[in-house]
């Protein structure tokens, strides 16, 4: 039942992995489209009818939504169906070093389920440090100690937030080596941006907007690269102001691992 | 509808399922757009009929056979209550980022006379591959319902629809569209299950046994059954072989499905319902065929002297020395002020497709005049426009007016972002008072004629049209609500222009015909005291070359030589420079001293057809060249971050700092 796209025949294939209630896995779609690849869209019950399923796929992408309506907190119920069905065939996937991303709803799942940053309970992702909902565009700045090809030539990158639970925040008695941090929040001029709103938008510890696992393969990340991968994306595209395209981010997710 | 019939364009079509037009994307795709007022009381329960509304423009555009991928909103509010406003958009911008659709364009229009009706117009657009619409059932089809289960009917907790089952509907109707099982959906509101499968039945009939119908708890009455409403429970015609494979996508995506019968039902059209083995109703549908006709009078021609309709009012014209707090009053005038408070809550940027969106500029804090969208689903750099027109005031002077004023609205927000102003097409949305009366129906009849004559002038088809009649209290008086939305297409979104002023330097052109209009103005509205002087009604046509005027300027948009433009409407010239200066963070030099004799009326009056237009100076000839034969004029050039500086007949009539336009319109924020 996997809807496939028009790609040429030797594009990477994607797979975007979809519970009830996500709803960015057409923004993903696209963004996985335009940097080259093949992206697949199923329901996560697809998965247990095929455990191979994931056998044909370089890359697989967990979108953002409100996943069974964020019922017991966002990611939760999706984290839950994530480890009690599939633990095993997501493991195998991730410890054949092939490429997983998870944006928004997705990275929520990805942290409750104990995938990221490396064992369950250790983070978390809590209401925005405003109480408000958050949506608004923000710039990004990968860590240059984080070794993940998925951050190959990727220094600064521009894209929307839109969460109500977004603010990441380390565990009491955890922490987290700094290689895995993949993004931080920045000020528009490229400054960390120390905890300041809006440039953080959701008040996230160490101004931490993604990270990775410790082998670099699994990415995590609140704001949304699949929403600027053609610069007429970019809100003031209309004034000449470009960059910041997330286009090399999904370019390496399907050809770097 | 008329006037759709009587232009016969080749790019709108009647939609497959009979219900409204759809319009043209591009050779293989086309746009469907539904809208849908609060059919719940908004003034006792804003938050569930706003859920309501919403659920049900969704739901039309999904049994429609097409993905909804975007939505629009238009309130019609009393002054009193700002936080009213924005618990109303709060729940409008939640309700859509759970479904996953960008809220990118509407309007609020606060009016004292909506106090005991304020009401919400919630529209969606989805997308299609031409063909794949919904149709008509096939006799043999199996009855299908899928959605949330059935519950009792209660007026003071109806079920209104998670937004977790609209997603769901979405894409399981979407993946049932794109394998081909599904020949017609309907949508289970006014009337619940008896009515949707009427409707669908009426040309081949259906037999139901509801004992295979899921119930949300037991002791349910048939007519409950029956008659019961539910946002998110759709019906579907869908061929026995195909059953399986439904419910197989149903599974996938945690729906309930449940069947509870066939179409078709003998040699004439008829509803049979039963439980089991009794039956419950026998109902010949032919009378859906020949609905009833109901004969209502109207009072024509308008009387014109009643207190209500001045049809001229007289203006004493104030000295520049008012022009200032004017201008400052208009900016931060609830229905001009940044609604950006409001819109915070909404994410535009989801499906990817927002080029234009509400709010642009230097600091994204300019009002747009239209959203523009490239639908990703598509690829490519077609995209389209969405705009609304909605000329309340002027319905209390003129309601002809009104409608070639708010389509012209509707119409020219659209052709300012660069779409094609020859495939614009327009919904009108009626929210009336007692027919029965024959001074309102009066006001209605005229309005209509005007949307007809608009129509037909601009080249517009409507998608659709709807009327909502509602009574009100005796003695209070209702202004009628005419609402325009229009949706065209976008030839390349690499060339769409926003309203914010881009550079220093680069000049400033008034295009289109300038009949200038007092009556029915906002700046009417706020002079403490209109009288004497020289009268300026509303106009009794729209400017005869308008559409010349639009389609020259659609092709400077498209050689690239337009930074910006922006349409004059709600508080004149004054309003329309001032919000482009405070967008850009740029000053404006203008000499108006060629418009009118007088500086007040070339700076508050309205006018239709009219827009602002920046163009840069290696540009300005060719510009000048394409509208050699067409009304415009130049009336300054873009100037350094500062002022807007406005003179006339040689004196300054207007200086102002552009953070102190701008601390107006964005309420010192």
């Amino acid at each position: 039942m996997a809807l496939s796209s028009k790609a040429p025949l030797l594009a990477p294939k994607a797979l975007i992995l979809v519970a009830p209630g996500s709803n960015r896995e057409a923004d993903l779609a696209h963004a996985i489209q335009t940097a080259g690849g093949d992206p697949h869209t199923i329901p996560l019950n697809m998965l247990s009818k095929n455990k191979d399923l994931l056998d044909r796929y370089r890359l697989v992408a967990l979108p953002g939504g409100f996943s069974y309506g964020d019922l017991f907190g966002a990611g939760r119920a999706w984290a839950h169906e994530l480890t009690s069905r599939f633990q095993d065939i997501l493991d195998h996937f991730i410890d054949g070093q092939r490429a997983v991303i998870g944006v928004g709803n997705g990275f929520q799942a990805l942290v409750r389920a104990g995938i990221l940053p490396h064992r369950r309970r250790s983070a978390t992702l809590a209401q925005n440090a405003s109480g408000q909902f958050e949506s608004r565009w923000v710039q990004l700045s990968s860590n240059r100690t984080n070794p993940s090809p998925w951050l190959i030539g990727i220094n600064l990158i521009e894209c929307p937030v839109a969460h109500y639970e977004g603010r990441f925040v380390i565990r009491e008695n955890s922490t987290i080596p700094e290689q895995q941090i993949a993004f931080y929040y920045v000020t528009r001029s490229g400054k960390i941006a120390a905890g300041d709103y809006p440039a953080n938008p959701n008040g996230s510890t160490l101004d931490i907007a993604g990270l990775t696992n410790l082998s670099g393969n699994v990415l995590g990340m609140m704001p949304h690269p699949e929403n600027h991968v053609i610069p007429w994306q970019h809100p003031a595209w209309t004034r000449d102001t470009h960059g910041g395209l997330c286009v090399r981010l999904f370019e390496n997710g399907l050809k770097a691992f | 509808i008329m006037a759709t019939r009587r232009l016969n364009p080749s790019w709108v079509r009647p939609a497959a399922d009979a219900y409204g037009s759809v319009i043209e994307f591009d050779d293989d795709y086309d746009l469907v757009f539904k809208i849908e007022p609060n059919r719940r009381d908004f003034a006792s329960r804003p938050l569930l009929a706003t859920d309501n509304a919403l659920s049900e423009a969704v739901n039309n555009v999904i049994t429609s056979g097409f993905l909804p991928i975007a939505v629009t909103d238009i309130l019609t509010l009393s002054h009193a209550d700002p936080d009213f406003h924005l618990a109303v958009c709060r729940r409008i911008g939640s309700l859509c980022s759970r479904v996953g659709l960008p809220p990118v364009n509407g309007a609020t229009i606060f009016h004292e006379g909506f106090s005991s009706t304020p009401a919400i117009h919630t529209g969606c657009i989805g997308i299609g591959p031409r063909g794949a619409a919904a149709k008509h059932p096939e006799k043999g089809d199996s009855v299908i319902v899928i959605g949330g289960p059935t519950g009792r009917i209660d007026e003071a907790e109806f079920q209104v629809g998670d937004p977790l089952t609209l997603k769901k509907l979405i894409d399981v109707v979407d993946y049932a569209r794109k394998k081909r099982l599904i020949n017609a959906a309907g949508h289970c509101r006014a009337g619940g299950l008896a009515v949707a499968v009427g409707l669908l039945a009426r040309n081949i009939g259906a037999r139901l046994d509801l004992q295979g119908l899921r119930m949300e708890n037991g002791g349910i009455s048939a007519e409950d059954l029956l008659l019961s409403e539910n946002d998110n429970r759709i019906i579907l015609a869908v061929p026995p072989e195909n059953v399986k494979a439904l419910l197989e996508i149903c599974e996938q995506f945690d729906l309930e499905m449940s069947g509870i019968g066939d179409f078709g039902s003998g040699d004439s059209p008829r509803l049979i319902v039963g439980y089991g083995e009794s039956e419950w109703v026998d109902l010949p549908l032919g009378f859906l065929r020949s609905p009833p006709r109901r004969e209502l009078f109207a009072d024509l021609p308008l009387p014109k002297s009643e207190a209500l309709l001045p049809l001229a009012v007289e203006v004493v014209q104030p000295g520049p020395e008012t022009f200032p707090d004017f201008l400052l009053e208009l900016l931060a005038h609830p229905n001009m002020a940044s609604k950006a408070d409001a819109m915070r809550n909404f994410d535009v940027e989801v499906r990817g497709m927002s080029v234009i969106r509400p709010l642009v500029g230097k600091k994204l804090d300019g009002p747009s005049d239209a959203a523009v969208l490239t639908p990703q689903e598509v690829g490519g750099w077609r995209g389209f426009s969405l705009a609304c027109g909605n000329a309340v005031r002027i319905g209390e002077f003129d309601p002809y007016a009104m409608a070639l004023i708010s389509i012209d609205e509707a119409v020219r927000n659209a052709v300012c972002t660069g779409a094609n102003p020859r495939r614009i097409a327009l919904l009108a949305n009626y929210y009336w008072g007692d027919p029965e009366s024959p001074d309102t129906l009066g006001r209605l009849v005229e309005a209509m004629r005007g949307s007809f004559d608009a129509a037909l002038h601009l080249g517009t088809p409507f998608l659709d049209t709807h009327a909502v009649f509602t009574k009100h209290p005796v003695g209070e008086h209702l202004p009628g609500r005419m609402l325009i939305s229009s949706i065209g297409i976008h030839p390349d979104i690499r060339k769409a222009v926003s309203m914010d002023l881009k550079s220093t330097g680069s000049s400033l052109y008034l295009i289109g015909d300038w009949q200038p209009f007092l009556n029915g103005s906002h700046l009417l509205a706020i002079l403490p005291e209109p009288s004497l002087g020289e009268s300026f009604p509303p106009p009794k046509s729209l400017p005869a070359r308008v559409n010349e005027i639009y389609l020259a300027f659609h092709q400077a948009v498209m050689a690239g030589m337009v930074c910006a433009a922006h349409d004059l409407s709600e508080g004149g010239l004054a309003v329309a420079a001032a919000e482009m200066t405070l967008a850009g963070r740029l000053g404006l030099e203008l000499d108006l001293s060629a418009m009118h004799e007088s500086p007040f009326i070339s700076l508050f009056a309205e006018a239709a057809g009219c827009l602002l237009v920046e163009v840069s100076s290696e540009d300005s000839d060719s510009f000048e060249m394409l509208f050699a034969k067409l009304p415009f004029r130049r009336i300054g050039i873009v100037d350094v971050p500062g002022s807007l500086s406005i003179s006339h007949g040689g004196k300054e009539v207007l200086k102002m700092s552009v953070s102190e336009l701008r601390k107006a319109f964005n309420g010192n924020s």
